[in-house]
Order: C-alpha cells, then structure tokens, then sequence
C-alpha cells in the first residue's frame, strides 16, 4: 500500500470529508495545536532551562540570588547522576527562591 | 493611509531584502511561535498560581518573580520576529482586521501583565505559599490568560482572512 493509497484513503472517510467541507474546522484544528505545542514546548524551555539562559545572557539579576547561586554551583560541578536525580523531584522544590521570599 | 503606508513599506529595501531572502520569513514565523510558547506557558504558571490553580507550594510573589522575566524577554523576541513579518509582508498584516485586533488585544495584555507585575511586586507577602490571592489579582490573572490565548488565536486566524 503506497502513500498516496493511504493518504487517498483517509481523504474519503468521513472525517476528512466534514473537515474538508467546513469552513471552521481547519483552522480551530490548526489554533489548537499551536496553543498546545506552545505549552508544551513553553513548559520544556521556561522550566527545563530555568536560569541556566537568564545566566548566559548576563540577566541573572533577574531571578534571585539564592537561585542564580543554585545554577552557578550546578554549572560548576556538573554532575549527570545528580541531575538526573534532580529531574525526578517535584518541579518547585529545588527553586531557592521559595526560601528567599 | 494604512494603504500607502503599506504601498512604501514594501518598496523599502529592508521590505524587498526580507522578500528575496526565502529563510527569513519562515525562520522568523518559526522563532514567532517558539515566543508565544514562552509567553504562553509564563503566563499560564502565573495565573493559574494567582488564581490558586496550581503551583501552590509556592508563593505568587516568586512563581512571578521567575516567570515575569521571561514573559518580557519573549514579549521582546516576539516584537521583533513580527517586525520583521510585517516589513515584509505589510499588506498581509496591517490591512488585515485579524492582525488589527491582535494588535488591540496585545495592548491590552501588555497593561493587564505589568498591573500584575506591579501589585505582587508592591506586595511581595500577597498570597504566600498555599494562599489565594487579592480580588482585584484574580480578576487580573482571568483578564491576562483571556487576552494571552485570544492573542495566540488571533495570530492563527491572520492566515485565513483576507
């Protein structure tokens, strides 16, 4: 079965067909996957690199000291097995900024 | 007006170098959205905090302090990646009624986000860990992830009206 086989196929189920037809449901489709995909990759970027970026471009003034302190030692020694441990903790807990307000 | 001011800025050669060059507007559109995920998901963790949602362990004052930063730093990215679809691409923005909207609702997001900015800031203690947060806070954070998400839908839509 080739490509355009299935791809022929799916454009004559039903489905596809309402899809094709209305004028709304492509485009309410498509917003919703680039809210999502914002999300998802919003979360991965603001979370998963934390301050590590604020640090490389020198606005680590903007997170407090207590975690741009936290990253700098991390940055240090950088250990593969601590911070895998890390990635499996809670997403907040290892934020110094908890203990500085 | 908005027509002529079209009509000159895509005659300009900073217009005819972003028409020329195939990458630049796909590269921007692509950075565009990486920023609305920024922005998007920044907010979301703020709100929702405000709003006593989620993220509880910790207080407004510092899930806004770690994700207020970022919302201006990709408020920033998005100016500029959108400067730069619009230079060279004028007439499919501007003359748009979608984009014109969006432009509205980003002011509009733009005052909701620094009114929050400066009542957690002036008050750092507001809604310390596992607490809700002030009246006039919430109704902020609802008006915020409103105007955010209708913004994102908006800057979706340009590319089916016209």
């Amino acid at each position: 079965m080739s490509i355009v086989s299935i791809a022929k196929w799916i454009e004559a189920t039903g489905p596809a067909r309402a899809i094709a037809q209305s004028t709304w449901m492509f485009p309410a489709a498509e917003t919703v996957h680039v809210i999502a995909i914002a999300v998802v990759v919003g979360s991965i970027a603001v979370l998963d690199l934390r301050g590590e970026v604020m640090v490389l471009v020198g606005s680590h003034h903007l997170v407090s000291d207590g975690f741009s302190r936290n990253v700098a030692s991390r940055r240090v020694d950088f250990d593969i097995k601590r911070d895998c441990a890390a990635l499996s903790e809670p997403l907040f807990s290892e934020m110094s900024f908890e203990a500085s307000h | 007006m908005l027509e002529s001011l079209c009509a000159w800025l895509e005659k300009t050669p900073l217009s005819t170098g972003i028409q020329n060059v195939g990458w630049i507007i796909p590269v921007s559109q692509t950075v565009h959205i990486l920023g609305l995920a920024a922005i998007l998901f920044s907010a979301l963790s703020i709100d929702l905090r405000v709003l006593g949602v989620g993220g509880r362990r910790t207080s407004v004052a510092g899930i806004a302090d770690h994700f207020l930063p970022w919302i201006w730093i990709a408020v920033a990215l998005m100016a500029t990646t959108g400067a730069i679809l619009i230079i060279g691409e004028p007439r499919r923005d501007l003359l748009n009624p979608v984009f014109q909207t969006k432009m509205l609702l980003l002011i509009c997001a733009l005052l909701a986000t620094l009114g929050i900015q400066l009542i957690v800031r002036g008050a750092p203690s507001l809604g310390g860990p596992g607490g809700g947060a002030a009246w006039t806070l919430r109704m902020m954070a609802v008006l915020s992830l409103a105007l955010w998400f209708s913004i994102a839908i908006c800057g979706r839509l340009i590319a089916y009206f016209m």
